[in-house]
């Protein structure tokens, strides 16, 4: 391919960009699903699917599972023999470009095993093309804030140190403060809380107006660890801070998790205050298809109505949350919701009953997930 | 119409970045990085160069250091480029005189892949996927259901409707 040959298939690219973004757009504002759909002729080519991954990424806050359905048309549109004709390294960077989106999907709405595997499959397909080092970096870097959230620590800390390595090779100065935060972010979840501190504290002290809504996720943890080492006044301002930056950015889930935050906080001073604010966020996370978010706040609600006396209301909330995340297979979540079943049958007197009832729940939860470990042949 | 106007007409002109000054700055560079670095040929080292660039060019929005980015993106494809040509080995004499065993049946599979092709490019979007996913990548029912969020039950029957489908259409479609 010569200089002419390359500015020919930019141009092409350009032009089909063009005309992609207004179907997208007509297909956003009719609210249609486009799950199950008879593709268009003129829908099959690399510009249409960079319109929709892209539409997928910028709408993973608002509702993933809508991103879900336009990655996945992304897909289809991206493995079709039409754009396979494409010079490298397009067709792989199309093919894994939708598997990433998928994978964030996956990840937004906690279906996190499920998200790894889109994202393994990205950065399999992304690095068979050596050119397409930073998507395939990208990749890795999303899937160890996948691991991240489903708390495998180890894991999201070797991949986010090899997504470091490359995004300082590649000065991308907003891969780095990304992995950086997620790096501290890392230390809280393994108890670290004055280690991540001092990370948060420099990495804001060195904020070069790379990326606010990193900014945000950095204030918004440095939020937790003031919370966690009892520095209640700091812990709110930096909340806040976290919610101003996710207020202008329009990142409503992101606003919503900073209240959770906020009402964690308000929680252990008054439990009869923080209940309505979390009863709202847990709707408002419900109506996103954001069921693990949903679901541990739901959690949070329990000891609020602990705290409060009404045991009888925190064990229905128990059992429903309960087969929430039992119905969205949520390993460790599930676990948790189990814990606080026993402890709450427990406090009825019933410890045996309490046992019982915890078992069977457990038992029914594994012969639901016993499917996942049928054969090819036995599933079909 | 003067030349430049009709230049900035062009869809890749409404980018917002002059891709020509872009490649004059470093695709140059990244040749010379590929040859005098990693000694690959010099039309080698162009097509590398030039596919970086497209690679640039699907996003350039997010790219804030371009010399460090071409550099970096350089580096890495010619040692992907080596790697893979180290694995290259030279044929003997004989086997060159053979054909590609690979194509020994090819009057047999060529029709069926274009078949299985055409098949596929008659279905609704989801039942290309369904298809794809469970047929050429080897995705068990559960592992599609759990990437198409809906149900195992609802992933089998989808399965076995899509089959229908393209059996009903391609069916259709030779008549």
């Amino acid at each position: 391919m010569n200089k002419e040959e390359l500015f020919a298939v930019m141009e092409q690219i350009a032009e089909e960009r063009e005309a992609a973004r207004p179907i997208v757009r007509e297909l956003v504002e009719s609210g249609a699903s486009v799950d199950d759909i008879e593709i268009p002729e003129g829908w099959r080519t690399a510009g249409m699917v960079m319109e929709l991954c892209e539409f997928a990424y910028n709408h993973l806050e608002i509702d993933p599972l809508r991103s879900l359905s336009f990655s996945l048309l992304s897909l289809v549109l991206g493995t079709d023999p039409s754009t396979r004709g494409y010079p490298e390294p397009i067709p792989v960077y199309l093919e894994g470009r939708a598997w990433k989106e998928i994978g964030h999907s996956h990840r937004f709405m906690g279906a996190y095993d499920t998200a790894i595997q889109a994202q393994n499959v990205a950065e399999t397909v992304l690095a068979t093309a050596g050119v397409l080092i930073h998507e395939q970096m990208l990749t890795r870097f999303a899937q160890a804030g996948t691991l991240f959230r489903a708390e495998r620590f180890a894991l999201a800390r070797e991949s986010n140190a090899a997504a470091i390595e490359c995004f300082r090779e590649l000065g991308d100065s907003v891969g780095l403060l990304k992995s950086e935060v997620l790096d501290a972010s890392i230390d809280i979840n393994e108890g670290y809380f004055d280690v991540a501190r001092e990370k948060f504290e420099k990495i804001l002290g060195n904020y070069g107006g790379e990326d606010l809504y990193t900014l945000g996720i950095a204030y918004s943890n440095l939020a937790i660890c003031n919370r966690i080492s009892g520095r209640k006044s700091a812990a709110v301002m930096a909340a806040e801070h976290a919610r101003e930056i996710f207020v202008e950015l329009d990142m409503p889930s992101e606003v919503s998790r900073t209240d959770w935050g906020l009402a964690t906080i308000l929680l252990e001073e008054d439990p009869r205050k923080a209940l309505p604010l979390l009863e709202r966020l847990r709707a408002d996370f419900l109506n996103r298809h954001m069921a693990s978010a949903a679901g541990e706040i739901g959690l949070c609600i329990v000891d609020g109505l602990i705290a409060t006396g009404r045991s009888v209301a925190a064990l229905r909330l128990t059992e429903k949350v309960l087969a929430e995340f039992a119905e969205a297979k949520f390993d460790n979540n599930t676990m948790s919701a189990l814990a606080y079943l026993r402890d709450l049958l427990q406090t009825t007197g019933d410890v045996r009953g309490a046992v019982r009832e915890a078992r069977s729940r457990v038992e029914k939860y594994r012969s639901e997930h016993q499917e996942l470990f049928l054969s090819l042949d036995e599933a079909n | 119409m003067s030349v430049v106007a009709d230049q900035e007409s062009t869809a890749l002109s409404r980018c917002g970045i002059d891709f020509e000054a872009v490649y004059n700055q470093n695709v140059p560079l990244m040749i010379g990085v590929a040859v005098q670095r990693f000694h690959v040929s010099e039309s080698d080292a162009q097509t590398l160069a030039h596919q970086v660039f497209l690679a640039f060019f699907l996003k350039f929005n997010d790219i804030r250091d371009r010399r460090a980015w071409f550099l970096g993106a350089i580096c890495n494809a010619c040692r992907h480029y080596l790697r893979m040509r180290a694995r290259d080995v030279e044929l003997s004499p004989e086997i060159v005189e053979r054909a590609d065993p690979k194509f020994a049946r090819i009057s047999d599979s060529l029709p069926d892949k274009i078949a299985a092709r055409e098949a596929f490019g008659c279905l609704t979007s989801r039942c290309q996927l369904a298809l794809r996913l469970h047929y050429l990548d080897g995705y068990s029912i559960p592992e599609i259901a759990a990437q198409l969020h809906i149900t195992t039950a609802y992933a089998k029957k989808l399965v076995a409707r899509c089959l229908r489908q393209a059996r009903e259409r391609y069916g259709r479609d030779r008549r």
